[in-house]
C-alpha cells in the first residue's frame, strides 16, 4: 500500500510543523478543569478578572489563554451547578503556566444532573439527550489509551451485542436490544464512508463520543433505524491540538492514529487532519474443541483429519484512511464551514469459506473510496433563534474481491492433493464500483431564550448506484441501468414543562422511496429483428409515515424517569430490490421492515459522603417487529437463487440495569447486565394460514440473550511525580451460552451451543505531563478463553498490546 | 487513601459479581440418552423453519406422530449451511453422504445415541459436489456417482465429466473413469445479438450394461436462464468410455433436471432407458433409448405436457416394476404411455418430498392434506391403493429424504 506511506509520511510532516509552530515568547495559560471525580467539565468559564479575556472549557474539559501578560492575575471559574473558584497566579515571561482546578457541585444550586453527556458542547444534541430518549453516551476519551477500536468500547454498554468472526477488520454483527441498528458518523450515515470505515475499525483517539439510541431515534439523525441507532461523534477543537498515537501487539498488529486541528485564532481559519493505519497479521491460534464441534483438520491421503490446533495462515488485514478538512471557524456568516476529503483504503484476506474447514488460501478483497464533503453551520441563521446545519457528500469506492487459489486448502497451509487430476477452482476477480451522492439539512429554531420550545426539522437525501463487472469474463454484470433514491425527512417539538420537570418530543417522519429500473420486453424474431416489445421504463415512489413521542419526567432532583413510543421503518436496499445480477433475484415487490418500540426507564443519582457518587439506570423495552426482510431460495429453471422476502418478524423484549459507582477520581465500579428476548412470530408457514409453525412463540436461537460487563478501574494521581496519573482496569465481560438452533427441536444431545464468553481483561496505563505522554499496556482476553461470538468461528486468544500516545493541547 | 464501608461494599459488589459470572456454566447439561436399538430404522429429514432434523422410526406405517418437537428428532442444523442444501444430500445404505461445503465429502450416520456424527469423509482438492449416482451400478461397498461439474477441456471442447468409485468402507477412491461431453460446436446469441455465454450442466448420468448415457443441458452465464430447447444425450462405451456420441432430440426440450442428486432418468424391466425432458415452457414429456440401441426412439415420446408433474417441487423417478414408474404424484406406465394412478386422488393431498422412497416393491412419500396434516404414504402397485401411515409434524417446511437407515 504505496500510498499508505504517502499518507504517514505527510502526517508526520504535519506533526513536526505543530509541534514547532510554538512561537517564542509565546505565555499561555492552560489545564484541565474536572469534578471531583475525575470527569471533564465542558463549558465552565475561566476569566482573568479585571480584564475582557477568558475562554471556555472543550469536551475534555481543557481551556486555554494566549497571550497574557506577565505578572500575577486572578482567575475566575465558574459553571451552572458547581461552587465557583478563584485563584492568583503568578506567570513570568516566556512561561507556560498550567493550572488545574476542581469543581465542587453546588448541591444547592443543581437543577439537575446528567451523569453523561456534560462534555457535550454541541447544545442542540444535548437537548435530545435529556429528552426522553433511551440513550448510552460513551465518553471515549475515558478510553484514548486503550489500543481498542470503538466495537470493543460499546460492547460493554447495555443491550449492545457485537458477534465478529475473527480479529481486527472481521466481518461482524452489530445490535441494539437484538435488532439491526443504523451506525452514523457525525450524523452521516456510516454505509457513506467505505468499507475502511467500520466500527471494528476506527480507533478509539478519533472519537469524542459514542451515543447509542435504543429503540427510539430522534429525528435529527434522519434514520430509517428500526432498533437503534449509534452516533459517533468524532473529535473537533477550535484550537490548535495534535493527539498521536502508535500501538503494536500480538498477532503483529500495529494501529496508528492521528488527530489534529491548526485553527488561526484571529481569522478562524482551521484545518483538521486526521488518520489511522491498522494491520494485523490475525494469525492467531485456533483450537479443537469437540465439547463445542469445533474440529480443526488437515488432509492425509484426501481425508481430513483432526488436528489439535492450527493458527491462522491467511486473515491478514490492512487498513488506512486519511482526512482533510479546510474551512473557517466562528465567522460572522458561518459558526463552522469546511470543505473536505476523505480517502481510504483496505485490503483484506479472507481464509474461511462457508465453514471452518473451508479454508482459503488466495481469497481477499481490497477497496480504495474517496469523499469530497461540504459542512455549514450557523446558529441564528437568517433569524435569531434558527440554527442550520448542512452537509453534503459525493462518495466513490471502487472494490475487487478476488480468488486466486486453484485448489482447496487445509489448515496446514497447503493444497490439498490433486490426485483425481480434477479442474482446478476457477479464478473470481470481480470489481464493484459504488457511487453515492447524499444531501443533508438539519433546522432547528428555538421560540424562546430559554430554548423551553423549539422546532426541529431534518432532510436526507441520498442515491446510489452499484456496477458490477466480472473481470475474469471481461463482462458486466448488471444488466439494465436501475436507480434507488431515499427521501427522510423529520419534523419535531420539543417542548419543557412543570418547571423543566417534563421535557417532551414529539415528532414525524416521513420516508420516500424512488426506486427505476429498466426491463427489456422485446421479442427477436430471425436476424434480431424484433418482433415486439420494447425497453420499458418503470418507476416506483413509496411513502411512509411514523411518529414517535419520547418523554422525561424529573420527579426529584436526582431521579426521573424515560418513556418513548416510536413506529419505525428500515427501507429495503439496492439488493433487495434490483438483485445483483449474479446470486440474488430481484424483488420489486418488496416492503420495508417496521418496527414499533417501546422504551420505560427510571434513574437515580447520589451523592454519599460527597466523595461517593453512585448512578442506578434501568430499563425496561418491547419492540415488535415485521415485515422483516429475509432471503429465502427461489427456483428458476431448475436452478437456485437467492431473494430477499418480507416475513411476519419477531417480538423482543427484555430490560437493562446499569450500577455505576465511583470513589473522588480514584475508583470506578461498572456493573451492568441485560436480557433481551427475541419471539418467532409468524405463526403460519403456508399461504392458506392452516399449517402453524413449529418455531411460533418460541425464542430465537443463535442469538445472546443474556449478558453483562464489569469494568473496575483504579487509579492514583501524582505518584510518580506532579502531574501523572496511573491507572490500571481490569474488565470482565459475560455472554451466556444459547443454542445454535430451536432449542425445542431436537434431542438435546444432537443440539450444538455456542458457549458463554467469560474474557478478562487487563489495562495498566501511565501518562505524565498532565496526559501530554501516554503508555499503556493491555492484555487482553487474559485467561486465554475459547472464545465464539459465532458456532466454530473462534476469536483471538490472550493478546498482549503497547500502545503510546502523544497528546499536545 | 481512606477507605469506609461504602467503598468495601461496592468492591465486594463488583468482585462478587466477577465471580458469579465466572461460575457460570460454559454449556448446557448434557443430556444423552442412548436410543433402544431397533431392528428396523427409517429416517425423515425435515425442514422446519431454518432448521434442519431426522425423525426416526421403527415403522413408517405406525399411527404415531414424528416430531422434531419437545425435543424429539436428531439436529442436523449446523451440518448444513442452509436448510435447502437437504436436496444436495444423498441416503445409501444405511449413511447420508454430503458435499456441503463444497470441498468435503463425508459419510455420516445417526449413532445409537442419537447424533449425527461423521464416520468417514474424502477431500477433493478442489470444488465438488455430489451430483447423479448411478444407484444400479453401486454395491454395499462402493457408490458410483459424478460430480455437478467436470473439467472443461478447451482444445477439444468437451467437458471431462468424471464418475467416481468410492469404496465407501474406507472411503477412498477405487476408480475414476472420464466422459468427454461435446460442447456446441456454434455461438448462441442472446436476444440482443451478442454471443451469449454458456455453461454446461449435466442433468442425468445412467449406466446400462456396456453403455453409459448422460443428459445434459446448457445455462447462460448472463441471465443463468437455460436456453436451447433440445435434448442433447452423450453416450459412450462403459467402462473404455470410448467411441462416444451425441444424441440430440428437439421434440421434449432439454433433458430435465438440474445438477442435485434425485434422478430424472431409469431403465425399465425392458431394460429400454426413459429420460425426462422438460422445454423452456417447462412442459414434461419422456423420450426413449431402447434396450440395446444408442439412439433415441423417434418413434415414442410420452407427451406429459397437460399433466402437473413435479408442479410441488423437484422430485425423484421411482421405478416400481411391472413396468411402472413414479414420477410425482403420477403412477405412470411409460411404454403404454399411460397414467396409471394420480396420487394426489387416492391420498386427497399433494406430495411434499424430494427423495421418496421404495422399499419391497411399495412406495414411500410424504403427502399434505388439505387441512395441512402430514402424513406418510404408502402405494402398493399391485393393487394401486395408498395406506396412510405415520402422520408429521404439521409445522415442517419440507420433508427432503425418506430412508432406511438400518
Amino acid at each position: 500500500m504505496q500510498i499508505n506511506k504517502v499518507l504517514l509520511t505527510a502526517l508526520l510532516c504535519l506533526f513536526n510543523i505543530f509541534l514547532f509552530a510554538q512561537k517564542p515568547g509565546h505565555i499561555t495559560i492552560s489545564g484541565y478543569i474536572r469534578d471531583p471525580f475525575g470527569r471533564a467539565i465542558a463549558g465552565a468559564s475561566v476569566i482573568i478578572d479585571g480584564s475582557t479575556r477568558g475562554t471556555v472549557t472543550d469536551d475534555e474539559g481543557f481551556y486555554k489563554l494566549e497571550k497574557s501578560a506577565p505578572g500575577k492575575l486572578l482567575l475566575k471559574i465558574s459553571m451552572l451547578g458547581y461552587v465557583a473558584q478563584e485563584k492568583w497566579i503568578t506567570i513570568g515571561d516566556n512561561a507556560n503556566v498550567t493550572h488545574d482546578f476542581k469543581l465542587k457541585e453546588d448541591r444547592g444550586k443543581l437543577s439537575e444532573i446528567v451523569v453523561y453527556g456534560k462534555t457535550v458542547n454541541q447544545t442542540k444534541v444535548e437537548d435530545i439527550k435529556r429528552s426522553g430518549f433511551n440513550v448510552n453516551v460513551i465518553d471515549l476519551n475515558k478510553h484514548s489509551n486503550e489500543a481498542a477500536n470503538i466495537n470493543q468500547v460499546i460492547r460493554r454498554t447495555t443491550g449492545i451485542t457485537v458477534r465478529e468472526s475473527g480479529g481486527m477488520g472481521s466481518d461482524f454483527v452489530f445490535r441494539i436490544n437484538g435488532l439491526d441498528a443504523k451506525i452514523y458518523i457525525d450524523g452521516i450515515p456510516m454505509d457513506n464512508f467505505g468499507s475502511s470505515m467500520t466500527l471494528n475499525n476506527i480507533p478509539v483517539n478519533l472519537v469524542d463520543r459514542v451515543e447509542i439510541y435504543k429503540g427510539v431515534v430522534p429525528a435529527f439523525l434522519g434514520s430509517d433505524a428500526l432498533g437503534g441507532a449509534v452516533n459517533i461523534i468524532t473529535k473537533r477543537r477550535n484550537r490548535r491540538f495534535i493527539d498521536l498515537s502508535y500501538s503494536y501487539g500480538s498477532f503483529n498488529t500495529h494501529q496508528a492514529s492521528l488527530v489534529s486541528t491548526f485553527a488561526h485564532p484571529k481569522n478562524g481559519l482551521s484545518v483538521k487532519v486526521n488518520g489511522f493505519y491498522n494491520l494485523s497479521d490475525n494469525n492467531y491460534t485456533m483450537y479443537t474443541e469437540e465439547k463445542y464441534n469445533v474440529i480443526l483438520e488437515t488432509t492425509e491421503n484426501n481425508r481430513y483429519i483432526p488436528i489439535e490446533k492450527a493458527r491462522r495462515f491467511y486473515d491478514r488485514y490492512e487498513s488506512a484512511m486519511g482526512q482533510v478538512e479546510v474551512g473557517a471557524q466562528n465567522r460572522k456568516w458561518a459558526d463552522r464551514f469546511f470543505a473536505g476529503l476523505t480517502y481510504s483504503q483496505n485490503k483484506k484476506e479472507n481464509q474461511l469459506g462457508a465453514t471452518v474447514n473451508t479454508v482459503r488460501g488466495g481469497n481477499w478483497s481490497e477497496s480504495n473510496y474517496i469523499m469530497p464533503t461540504l459542512t455549514y453551520v450557523k446558529n441564528n441563521f437568517l433569524i435569531k433563534g434558527l440554527y442550520a446545519d448542512v452537509f453534503a457528500s459525493y462518495s466513490n469506492e471502487i472494490r475487487h474481491v478476488r480468488d486466486t487459489a486453484l485448489h482447496n486448502y487445509d489448515w496446514s497451509g497447503k493444497w490439498i492433493s490433486n490426485t483425481l487430476n480434477s479442474e482446478p477452482n476457477e479464478p473470481v476477480h470481480m470489481r464493484y464500483n459504488n457511487n453515492n451522492y447524499l444531501a443533508r439539512t438539519n433546522f432547528n429554531y428555538d421560540f424562546n431564550e430559554e430554548r423551553t420550545q423549539s422546532l426541529n426539522l431534518n432532510y436526507n437525501f441520498n442515491t446510489s448506484r452499484q456496477r458490477s463487472y466480472d473481470l475474469v469474463e471481461n463482462r458486466d454484470v448488471n444488466g439494465l441501468p436501475n436507480r434507488l433514491g431515499r427521501h427522510i425527512a423529520g419534523l419535531s417539538w420539543q417542548g419543557q414543562w412543570l418547571k423543566k420537570r417534563l421535557i417532551s418530543m414529539l415528532s414525524v417522519k416521513y420516508y420516500g422511496m424512488d426506486t427505476y429500473k429498466q426491463v427489456d420486453e422485446r421479442v427477436f424474431g430471425n436476424n434480431n429483428t424484433v418482433v415486439s416489445g420494447e425497453i420499458k421504463s418503470y418507476n416506483n415512489f413509496w411513502n411512509y409515515y411514523s411518529g414517535n413521542l419520547a418523554l422525561r419526567y424529573r420527579f426529584a432532583k436526582d431521579a426521573g424517569v424515560k418513556f418513548s413510543l416510536e413506529r419505525a421503518y428500515n427501507m429495503p436496499g439496492m439488493t433487495a430490490i434490483f438483485g445483483d445480477g449474479q446470486n440474488y433475484l430481484a424483488n420489486w415487490d418488496i416492503q420495508p421492515e417496521r418496527s414499533d418500540n417501546l422504551n420505560v426507564g427510571g434513574y437515580y443519582n447520589t451523592f454519599i459522603k460527597v466523595n461517593h457518587f453512585l448512578n442506578l439506570d434501568a430499563s425496561v423495552f418491547y419492540r415488535r417487529a415485521a415485515n422483516f426482510i429475509n432471503t429465502r431460495i427461489v427456483t428458476q429453471s431448475d436452478g437456485s437463487l437467492f431473494q430477499f422476502y418480507n416475513v411476519p418478524g419477531v417480538n423482543l423484549y427484555g430490560f437493562e440495569a446499569e450500577i455505576k459507582y465511583g470513589y473522588k477520581d480514584l475508583i470506578a465500579l461498572t456493573l451492568n447486565g441485560s436480557y433481551d428476548k427475541a419471539v418467532d412470530n409468524q405463526k403460519y408457514t403456508d399461504d392458506t394460514n392452516q399449517q402453524v409453525s413449529l418455531t411460533y412463540k418460541s425464542q430465537l436461537p443463535n442469538r445472546p440473550w443474556v449478558y453483562g460487563n464489569t469494568d473496575l478501574t483504579l487509579a492514583k494521581n501524582d505518584w510518580l511525580g506532579k502531574g501523572s496519573r496511573i491507572q490500571l482496569s481490569w474488565l470482565y465481560q459475560y455472554t451466556h451460552w444459547f443454542y445454535l438452533s430451536w432449542a425445542h427441536l431436537g434431542t438435546l444431545a444432537s443440539k450444538d451451543h455456542i458457549p458463554s464468553q467469560m474474557v478478562q481483561s487487563v489495562i495498566i496505563s501511565y501518562s505524565w505531563k498532565r496526559n501530554k505522554y501516554n503508555i499503556s499496556g493491555e492484555a487482553r482476553n487474559l485467561t486465554n478463553e475459547r472464545v465464539y461470538d459465532n458456532f466454530r468461528l473462534q476469536k483471538p486468544g490472550r493478546a498482549f498490546y503497547l500502545k503510546l500516545r502523544v497528546s499536545i493541547m | 487513601m481512606k477507605t469506609n464501608g461504602f467503598l468495601k461494599t461496592w468492591l465486594t459488589v463488583g468482585l462478587m459479581s466477577g465471580l458469579f459470572f465466572t461460575s457460570c456454566k460454559h454449556s448446557p447439561e448434557d443430556t444423552v440418552t442412548p436410543e433402544t436399538p431397533a431392528e428396523r430404522k427409517y429416517g425423515l429429514w425435515v425442514t422446519a423453519t431454518d432448521g434442519s432434523y431426522i425423525l426416526t422410526t421403527g415403522d413408517l406405517m405406525k399411527d404415531t406422530l414424528l416430531t422434531p418437537a419437545n425435543n424429539q428428532g436428531v439436529d442436523i442444523t449446523s451440518y448444513l449451511p442452509a436448510a435447502y442444501y437437504g436436496v444436495y444430500a444423498y441416503c445409501y445404505n444405511g449413511y447420508y453422504y454430503l458435499s456441503a461445503d463444497g470441498t468435503r465429502f463425508s459419510q455420516y450416520e445417526i449413532t445409537d445415541a442419537g447424533r449425527f456424527s461423521e464416520v468417514n469423509n474424502y477431500a477433493f482438492s478442489s470444488t465438488f459436489y455430489i451430483g447423479k449416482v448411478a444407484a444400479n451400478l453401486s454395491s454395499d461397498d462402493e457408490l458410483v456417482f459424478t460430480a455437478t461439474s467436470g473439467k472443461e477441456n478447451t482444445e477439444e471442447n468437451v467437458l471431462e465429466q468424471p464418475i467416481y468409485f468410492m469404496n465407501t468402507n474406507t472411503m477412498t477412491m477405487n476408480k475414476t473413469l472420464i466422459a468427454k461431453l461435446p460442447f456446441l460446436d456454434y455461438t448462441v446469441k442472446q436476444a440482443n445479438g451478442e454471443p451469449d455465454d454458456l455453461y454446461m450442466v449435466p442433468t442425468s448420468m445412467t449406466i446400462r450394461n456396456d453403455k453409459v448415457f448422460f443428459g445434459y443441458k446448457f445455462r447462460s452465464n448472463i441471465n443463468y436462464n437455460d436456453v436451447i430447447d433440445t435434448a442433447f444425450i452423450y453416450v459412450c462405451d462403459y467402462p473404455g468410455m470410448e467411441n462416444g456420441k451425441l444424441l440430440k432430440d428437439t421434440r421434449g426440450g432439454k433433458v430435465a433436471g438440474h445438477w442435485q442428486v434425485n434422478s430424472t432418468s431409469f431403465v425399465d424391466d425392458n431394460g429400454d432407458l426413459y429420460l425426462l425432458t422438460q422445454n423452456l415452457s417447462s412442459k414434461y414429456g419422456l423420450i426413449r433409448i431402447k434396450s440395446g440401441e444408442t439412439e433415441i426412439d423417434p418413434g415414442y415420446f410420452f407427451n406429459l405436457g397437460d399433466y402437473n408433474i413435479f408442479q410441488n417441487g423437484s422430485s425423484q423417478i421411482q421405478l416400481l416394476g411391472e413396468g411402472r414408474a413414479y414420477i410425482s404424484p403420477f403412477v405412470i406406465n411409460p411404454s403404454q404411455q399411460k397414467i396409471v394412478a394420480d396420487l394426489r386422488i387416492l391420498t386427497d393431498a399433494i406430495p411434499r418430498t424430494t427423495m421418496n422412497f421404495v422399499e419391497d416393491g411399495k412406495l414411500y412419500d410424504v403427502f399434505k392434506t388439505s387441512d395441512s396434516k402430514w402424513y406418510v404414504y404408502e402405494y402398493d402397485p399391485a393393487t394401486n391403493t395408498v395406506k396412510k401411515g405415520a402422520e408429521i409434524d404439521s409445522g415442517v417446511s419440507w420433508v427432503y429424504h425418506v430412508n432406511r437407515l438400518k
